[in-house]
This record gives structure tokens, C-alpha cells and sequence, in this order.
């Protein structure tokens, strides 16, 4: 007979099970009544503000997902040997380009477009991915290295059995660090840039009234800590359990 | 009786700390085919690294290792002191991972796998993740895992030293029955003289660093061995004189 062990994540370990339930509820509740709350504060229409916050979420999740592909591949390529001498103080040096000075410049050849606020955002959030992937693959144990080599794995098997779960611990923190970083550049190139759309030109058109930044803010701070909660911390604890002995 | 591995005059030094070290030397091997080689020696004699080397999983600063003609990398297998195991595979997909990369077909590999579960005793484990079982159960998963492609030549890296000693004496039971059974090669890494005396039908005797075979003794004791007989001791007490011996 198949045994299943399903470990169930809870936010608050403490709690009963309904109170655990009433907690995930408040945690997904909390924010839209904050965004339902800061409509009927400012006068904008809930749409509008949905629309923006969408928007916004679309940019950032195909940063997300662009940043993962390149930083995973980039790591995997670069992560050990010869080339690592070279390419891991070259990504260093890279990461710490100040690029939100050249978002002028590229305002001006792409325009105040999608493109141009995913591809800044993908300069921030692809650098954390790329260094914590490359610090979970310089983990692995060598006996799994040498197990796997043994099997005789390769092509798609081995990324599938070997590259993709040793790497997992890496991209879920990646994640969380890019991600952080990442809501604030999108605000600020969304306001540089003067995108059509998404909360940076959101908050821009009420950018002097202290209130409603405040609670924009606050609102927006309870989204990210809702999907923290909900979704990446428990992740996390999922992927260390991964390769946990 | 045809060669199954030979080794020439295999020397391997590396760096350490800015030193060179000199782990093996003028090591000349021949390895015949349904043997079991133990390979005995002190902790630093380099046995470890030649099993390793022999694998392919090392490269030799100079020598060769021949296999017999016909022998592929996908007739060997290995089996790890730590296991080896994969720990986000459960312990089927540790097992069926061998023949994955030997390209076996999809149904073939079911079959084989629930046989090699059937065999080591870990029917009823077929899902469990190895951080759930013991170290006994673990290293009948690596072995399982290794006997699964039926190799002509398996290497052992001390596979029963993390083990307590009634799962080891088991562990070695199981083994000779599968060797016998099957007709492979065995090449194993040891440093208790007893295990070695219990299983193998040659034994290299190593010398300490640089490590160098010291003596190679045959092993005609009739199995099953019995520890507690007395020819059994006789050798015992002739291996512990050339270790002691090799260690000086």
C-alpha cells in the first residue's frame, strides 16, 4: 500500500487547526479590504485600482519568470570549474551596476512600454537567483555528484533528477530576496519611466497626498506579506526539506 | 580464469595545502573475472582513491586501468560508504535512476525495480524518502541500486563501516549470496581484517601513505567462512602482522 506523509505548513504553529484556518483566511481578506478600504478613502474606483495592481503583478511575474530561467542557466553553467574563476567576480561586478541610471536612455529607444520595466526588473531580481542558486549547487554533497555520475544520467534526465532539485533550495530564496527588492524597483520604474498603467504611475497621480501614499502602502505591504506568508515561506520549509538526509 | 580488470602501474598525487602528496604508487593490479577483491589497508593508504580510480570517478596522475573487452561503463556499479542516496528520490526512484541512465525501456525498468525491491526487502519501503529509513535499510537501497543493472563489476567503498555490527554481518550474508548468485565482480574497499577474511577470495594489502600494495593474499578458506574456526584466525592473525607491518 502507498503511504503518503503530507507535512502541512502552518503560519502559526501554536494554533489550533481552525484557528490556523481563520488565519490563512485573514491573511488573503486583510488585503482586499485594505484595497476595498483605500478606494473608498481616496475615490479612485476598485477596478482601477485592481487594474493597476494587476498589471503590476503581470510585470513582476514575468521578470520573476525570465529572471529564473536566465539565473538558473547562468549558474549551472558558470557555477564551478575554469569558468567560475572568471564569471562569478565578473556577475559581481555586474550585479552592482547602477542600472536605474541608464532607464533615460532606455526610455528613449523603447518607450515607457511593458518591455522596459520588465527588463530593469529582471537586472534586479536576476542577481540574487543567479548567486543563491550558485551557493545551493556549491553545497552539493560529493557522493551525490558521484551517485548520479555513476547512473549514468544525462540530458534532460539528469536537469530533471539532479540540476533541478539541488537547485530548488536556491531559486525559493532567490526568489524571496528578488522579489523583495524587486516590488520596489518596480514601483520606482514604473514612476521613472512613466509606464502607462501599474502602481508606480498609480501612486504618481496622488503622489502629494501624505494619506493616500500612506495607505496605498500599507495596502500594498499586506498583499506582499500575504503571499510571503502563504506561498514562499512555506516553500522554503519545503524545499530544505527536499534535501534534507 | 580471464582478466576482468587490470591495472598498470598506477601512480596519483595531489595538492594539499600547497604540499604535494603522494597517495598511491606503482600500483599494478590484476583483477580476475567472479572474483571478490578486497582492497585492505590503514586509514590514508590510498585504497579508497585506487577503488575510485578504477570507477572512473578519479583520474590517475599516471597509469592505466584496462577492463576486459566487451565492458562497458554501464557493467559497473558502485556502492557508497554514505550511501549515496538521492534524497529527494524516494527509494524506488533511487533504484530505477540506474536504469534510467542506462536507457532502459519504461515497463522493463517497473519490472526491475519492484524485483530489486523484492530481493533487498524493500517492497514495503517502495515510497519512503531514505532520510525515513535506517542506515542498514539505506545501504540495502544502494545496493539494491547497484545490483538492479546487473553489472559485471561492482566496487564497494567500505559499504558496512557506518553500520551496526549485526546489520554489517547481515548486510555481508546477503552480499556473498548475491555474488555467488550472480557471478560479478567484486572489488571492495576494507579496512576491518575479519570482513575482508569473511568475503574476499584475494586480498591487497596496503601500505601507509604513499600507499603501495604491500602483499596479495589468497583466500582459499571454504565458505560460508566462520569467523570463529580456526584457520579463520590463523589468517587473521597473518593479516594483522602485514598490517601492522604496512602501517609502520
Amino acid at each position: 500500500m502507498k503511504s503518503y506523509h503530507v507535512r502541512m505548513y502552518h503560519p502559526f504553529p501554536a494554533m489550533r487547526s481552525w484557528e490556523h484556518l481563520a488565519a490563512i483566511a485573514g491573511i488573503v481578506v486583510v488585503p482586499l479590504l485594505m484595497f476595498v478600504g483605500f478606494s473608498l478613502f481616496t475615490g479612485i474606483a476598485l477596478p482601477s485600482v485592481f487594474e493597476n495592481l494587476g498589471v503590476s503583478i503581470y510585470r513582476i511575474v514575468t521578470a520573476l519568470i525570465i529572471s529564473i530561467v536566465l539565473g538558473w542557466t547562468a549558474a549551472v553553467l558558470f557555477y564551478h570549474g575554469p569558468r567560475s574563476k572568471v564569471a562569478l567576480p565578473a556577475f559581481d561586478v555586474l550585479q552592482s551596476l547602477p542600472t536605474s541610471a541608464t532607464l533615460p536612455i532606455a526610455t528613449l529607444y523603447l518607450g515607457p512600454s511593458d518591455a522596459t520595466v520588465i527588463i530593469f526588473l529582471v537586472f534586479t531580481i536576476v542577481w540574487p537567483m543567479f548567486f543563491t542558486v550558485v551557493s545551493s549547487l556549491k553545497q552539493v554533497r560529493k557522493d551525490w555528484v558521484e551517485a548520479v555520475q555513476m547512473s549514468r544520467i544525462s540530458g534532460f534526465d539528469y536537469i530533471r533528477l539532479f540540476l533541478v532539485p539541488v537547485s530548488v533550495p536556491g531559486l525559493v530564496t532567490g526568489t524571496i530576496i528578488g522579489l523583495g527588492e524587486g516590488w520596489e524597483a518596480l514601483i520606482a520604474t514604473e514612476l521613472i519611466v512613466h509606464a502607462p498603467r501599474g502602481l508606480g504611475s498609480f501612486f504618481d497621480s496622488f503622489s502629494t497626498d501624505i494619506w493616500s501614499t500612506t495607505f496605498g502602502i500599507l495596502a500594498l505591504l499586506a498583499v506582499i506579506f500575504a503571499v510571503n506568508k502563504l506561498i514562499w515561506l512555506p516553500l522554503l520549509e519545503w524545499s530544505h526539506t527536499l534535501i534534507e538526509e | 580464469m580471464k582478466n576482468a580488470i587490470t591495472v598498470s602501474n598506477v601512480h596519483k598525487t595531489y595538492l594539499q595545502g600547497g604540499h604535494r602528496v603522494e597517495a598511491l604508487k606503482d600500483i599494478d593490479l590484476t583483477i580476475a573475472e567472479g572474483e571478490f577483491f578486497v582492497l585492505l589497508g590503514p586509514s590514508g593508504s590510498g585504497k579508497s582513491t585506487l577503488l575510485r580510480i578504477i570507477a572512473g570517478l578519479d583520474t590517475a596522475t599516471s597509469g592505466s586501468v584496462a577492463f576486459a573487452p566487451g565492458l562497458s561503463n554501464n557493467d559497473i556499479a558502485f556502492v557508497f560508504q554514505q550511501f549515496g542516496l538521492l534524497p529527494w528520490l524516494s527509494v524506488s526512484e533511487n533504484i530505477t535512476m540506474n536504469l534510467v541512465g542506462r536507457n532502459v525501456p519504461e515497463a522493463e525498468q517497473h519490472e526491475k525495480t519492484k524485483q530489486a525491491l523484492e530481493e533487498f526487502g524493500l517492497t514495503r519501503f517502495a515510497h519512503h524518502m531514505p532520510r525515513e529509513l535506517s542506515g542498514g535499510m539505506r545501504q540495502r537501497v544502494g545496493l539494491a541500486r547497484a545490483f538492479v543493472t546487473e553489472p559485471k563489476i561492482i566496487f564497494l567503498d567500505e559499504p558496512f563501516s557506518e553500520l551496526d555490527f549485526f546489520t554489517a554481518a547481515e548486510l555481508r550474508k546477503e552480499l556473498v549470496t548475491l555474488w555467488q548468485k550472480t557471478g560479478c565482480t567484486i572489488v571492495m574497499v576494507s579496512h576491518n581484517i575479519a570482513e575482508a577474511i569473511e568475503l574476499a577470495d584475494r586480498i591487497a594489502v596496503f601500505s601507509a601513505r604513499p600507499g603501495t600494495v604491500q602483499s596479495l593474499i589468497q583466500n582459499d578458506l571454504k565458505r560460508p567462512r566462520s569467523p570463529r574456526s580456526k584457520p579463520f584466525f590463523a589468517m587473521e592473525d597473518e593479516l594483522t602482522a602485514f598490517l601492522t607491518k604496512a602501517a609502520a
